[in-house]
């Protein structure tokens, strides 16, 4: 009697399993490769810096300015020259559309995702 | 022959899994959560944001519906003209002239504000601007010098309270007017006039099947419900610590979230804060609670609720917000809280 699955059966099965396992775990890292630091000024995107790259960036413009610090994976402002230090008190931002604002300076820092979908 | 039906076989079933995997991808369209953040209109942030099929088809919807607020934060603007509209300041600055014919929306915002002068018993009063005017000058001149910031004098506030009345806002809704007779008076709707014009556009867009929650400037709508999720999870500050979350909230569809507070528009003086929501009654700061977060459904009314609640004390606000249907917090200034009785539905 044949059998049902065949040792050469479960082989193939089982590669091809492991190949799509793989496949699927690349394209899941390729995706969450970068979130990424975005400046944006009176409404206009300004820059966006890398979140895992540690970097000091001075915002300076008509409105005033604001100090962007990207350490250890997380954005703050240090310090600014608006009267009310909001956001300053913020503190830390790590996540996806978690979002630092200085209103009087028009300024928002939020984190965004590497891909765009 | 069994070999070869064996390959038959697997041949039709992959290739009808691979028709159905086709049809159901195409059936229903896999939906993103975006998110866009706007400065600019109603002097204060907008966050929007939102589920669509990509980026580019949330980055339309959602300038659709800011440039939506925008028309009306320039409608219900008191500070500047807009060439070609008659808005607000246009109003105020005809004050004692003549009447302005106006968009039917400021014809509405104003009834409805008449509305909510008499539900709050005046202490949401949108003829207040020549008392508000003070505290506002006051807050621009601190910013600039905080050293020479000074709280507005007794005697001024008094004799400007006299041009505060109600009744000398002539509303002529037949043919499109609004008229102040008395010259020394003005409107100022910053207390509910975010709200009502959120509610206008979210209800425009409540049947373009977008889920989205709206938040400007501290005013929450939602439209629908996540995708990804069972209920919007809207968070309430810590007064004390803004980077803090005191309580998150699960909020439904089509629902608002409005809070006041003192924690972000006021200025100091000899280590006294002032904050920019003002008691009629003493044409001061209030100074009853650090923040009150009203949940309704309507966010013109959780917005000039939230003002009544965070001006009057707790025994007039909750009697004022269980007649209304209004569910709120309080957070008082040693950290004590209120809620309504049914305020804990909202939260685990």
């Amino acid at each position: 009697m044949k059998k049902l699955i065949g040792k050469a059966d479960i082989i193939v099965i089982c590669s091809l399993l492991f190949l799509a396992l793989s496949l699927l775990l690349i394209i899941l890292l390729f995706n969450q490769r970068g979130l990424y630091v975005t400046v944006t000024v009176n409404n206009e995107k300004i820059i966006s810096l890398p979140l895992n790259e540690n970097a000091e960036y001075p915002i300076e413009n008509e409105y005033g300015s604001n100090y962007l610090v990207i350490e250890d994976g997380y954005a703050y402002i240090r310090d600014a020259d608006c009267r009310d230090e909001i956001c300053v008190r913020t503190g830390r931002i790590n996540k996806v559309n978690e979002i630092i604002v200085c209103l009087p300076h028009k300024l928002v820092i939020s984190i965004e995702d590497g891909n765009e979908n | 022959m069994v070999a070869k039906n064996k390959r038959v076989l697997s041949v039709i079933i992959a290739c009808v899994l691979l028709i159905s995997c086709v049809f159901a991808s195409s059936c229903e369209k896999e939906r993103f959560k975006y998110q866009k953040t706007y400065i600019g209109a109603f002097d204060t942030v907008t966050v929007i944001t939102g589920f669509s099929e990509s980026q580019k088809s949330f980055d339309a919807i959602a300038d659709d519906f800011y440039h939506r607020l925008e028309e009306y934060g320039r409608l219900y603007d008191i500070y500047q003209d807009y060439v070609g509209i008659n808005n607000l300041k246009t109003v105020n600055d005809n004050a004692g002239v003549k009447p302005v014919e106006v968009d039917s929306r400021i014809i509405d915002l104003l009834l409805f504000s008449k509305e909510l002068y008499e539900i709050t018993g005046g202490a949401v009063n949108f003829a207040m601007g020549s008392v508000l005017k003070f505290w506002h000058d006051e807050m621009i001149h601190a910013q600039f010098d905080p050293e020479s910031a000074s709280v507005p004098d007794e005697i001024t506030l008094k004799s400007a309270s006299l041009h505060t009345s109600v009744d000398g806002v002539i509303i002529n809704a037949d043919e499109g007017t609004v008229y102040l007779s008395d010259p020394l008076m003005s409107l100022d709707v910053g207390a509910l006039a975010k709200g009502y014009a959120l509610e206008r556009v979210a209800k425009e867009f409540e049947a373009r099947d977008w889920p989205a929650i709206v938040n400007v400037g501290g005013n929450v709508r939602t439209l629908g419900m996540p995708l990804n999720e069972d209920f919007w999870s809207v968070g309430i500050k810590d007064p004390d610590n803004t980077s803090k979350i005191l309580k998150i909230l699960k909020i439904g569809g089509n629902c608002s979230v409005v809070t006041s507070g003192d924690y972000e528009r006021y200025f100091t003086v000899s280590d006294i804060r002032y904050c920019h929501i003002i008691d009629p009654s003493t044409l001061y700061s209030a100074v009853n609670f650090k923040s009150v977060t009203v949940i309704n459904a309507d966010s013109g009314l959780a917005d000039a609720m939230s003002t009544a609640l965070f001006i009057l004390d707790i025994a007039q606000g909750l009697e004022l917000a269980q007649k209304y249907g209004i569910e709120a917090i309080w957070i008082g200034k040693n950290g004590e809280r209120y809620v309504t009785p049914g305020f804990s539905d909202y939260y685990e």
